[in-house]
């Protein structure tokens, strides 16, 4: 996000006040600092629960690092680095938590259905739960399942980022198990 | 808790600090170094022939060189501390020439060696002595990096601890340069340079323990 000089330089100063203890100037800056904080998440998540969670991560991290701040440099890039690396933190943890649901799910028995899927050919149960799905989730998985791309080749076709996309196929396919587990238990 | 809450909380629980001083913290580091050497070069002695050593464009090259290297980490380090701090390209770039700038003249020398004596220009001795040294002296001279990084807010935490065991190395290697007498190219590369390279992949594996709880909740909330 563009900063102007002038309110670099006023985010600044109200840091070094903090840095002397002044509460009165940490709290206009906090503030600042968390409507900040939270547009950036929000632009690269959206609208999820996660979003209030990291603003008061970036907070804490920016409280207990603002004696790291130099008062003569832009307030800007020391702010966004902090706010950055709380966001690669959250995708590193979403990716293994991922990844092991994912594993989990191998080893479960009522993945039969979806395993001719899995495998390449869809069977017209799970053709039927894939036309069903949000447009996006669709559009991944028929370019994973279907198709054969790869993550990558299916991140450059779709414009995003293969994080993204791996969010994607993941929530896609957590609905396609409920759903197929759905069907299937109304079927017994 | 609300964020409204998290910065009220912040906000009573705040408390001035003192900024912190990368620049105090390199002379400081430095000024370490040079005793944890001088308490090394009490064990081992200074090699007789040094000064005549320095006089050698090679040896005094090679110092140098090595000084560099170890200096132009270290900076890169201070920088990565703090967020936001990233270091310019020409800086990022000067560790990595100085030690192809190190082995290349040492393969070279080596090459040289091997058209006089042969192929056994190319075995290196046996004195891992060196490698030892570098490696322990390397670990004390990098511990007052790593506490500055402790202290500050480093980002990319598994590369600033790559590079505060490299430099430590590096300069302990300035140090081993000062009684070490095996000089043959073999001998630098074998238990020289390569201890040095093998130091950063463990440099990063001990900053993944060190820094794992760097950017952790605070108790406050």
């Amino acid at each position: 996000m563009a900063f102007s000089s002038e309110q670099d330089q006023s985010l600044a100063n109200l840091m070094r006040l903090a840095q002397s203890g002044d509460k009165r100037s940490y709290d206009i800056l906090l503030r600042e600092v968390a409507t900040l904080a939270k547009s950036f998440f929000q632009k690269r998540l959206g609208s999820v629960p996660a979003v209030d969670d990291l603003t008061q991560e970036a907070l804490v991290s920016i409280h207990g690092s603002r004696h790291t701040f130099d008062c003569s440099r832009p307030f800007a890039p020391w702010m966004y680095a902090i706010i950055r690396s709380r966001l690669a933190d959250y995708w590193r943890s979403e990716c293994k938590r991922m990844k092991q649901e994912v594993e989990g799910l191998e080893h479960e028995h009522y993945l039969e259905p979806a395993e001719a899927f899995l495998g390449g050919g869809l069977t017209e149960a799970v053709a039927m739960a894939v036309s069903e799905l949000p447009p996006r989730q669709r559009t991944v998985v028929t370019l994973l399942k279907v198709d054969g791309y790869s993550l990558k080749e299916a991140a450059q076709e779709l414009r995003m980022t293969e994080t993204a996309v791996k969010v994607t196929a993941h929530r896609a396919y957590n609905a396609l198990r409920k759903k197929l587990v759905l069907e299937t238990h109304e079927h017994e | 808790m609300n964020t409204n809450d998290v910065i009220n909380k912040l906000v009573d629980h705040l408390e001035p600090v003192n900024p912190i001083k990368p620049w105090a913290w390199f002379v400081g580091w430095i000024i370490f170094g040079v005793m944890a050497l001088a308490l090394l070069l009490q064990i081992t002695g200074v090699r007789p022939d040094l000064l005549d050593k320095t006089e050698q464009w090679w040896f005094a090259a090679e110092s140098l060189l090595i000084i560099i290297l170890s200096l132009s980490c270290a900076q890169i380090v201070l920088k990565l501390g703090i967020p936001g701090n990233k270091p310019k390209t020409f800086l990022r770039r000067i560790p990595v020439m100085a030690l192809m700038a190190w082995l290349a003249g040492s393969v070279i020398r080596m090459g040289g060696q091997a058209l006089d004596v042969g192929a056994m220009a190319l075995v290196p001795d046996a004195h891992a002595a060196c490698a030892f040294f570098l490696w322990g002296v390397g670990a004390v001279v990098a511990l007052p990096l790593f506490l500055f990084l402790r202290r500050a807010a480093p980002v990319h935490t598994s590369t600033a601890g790559a590079l505060a065991v490299l430099s430590g190395a590096a300069f302990a290697a300035a140090g081993v340069q000062l009684f070490c007498q095996h000089e043959t190219p073999a001998h630098i590369i074998a238990w020289h340079i390569l201890p040095i390279v093998i130091s950063m992949p463990l440099g990063l594996w001990i900053a993944k323990f060190i820094f794992s709880d760097q950017w952790e909740k605070s108790s406050l909330i």
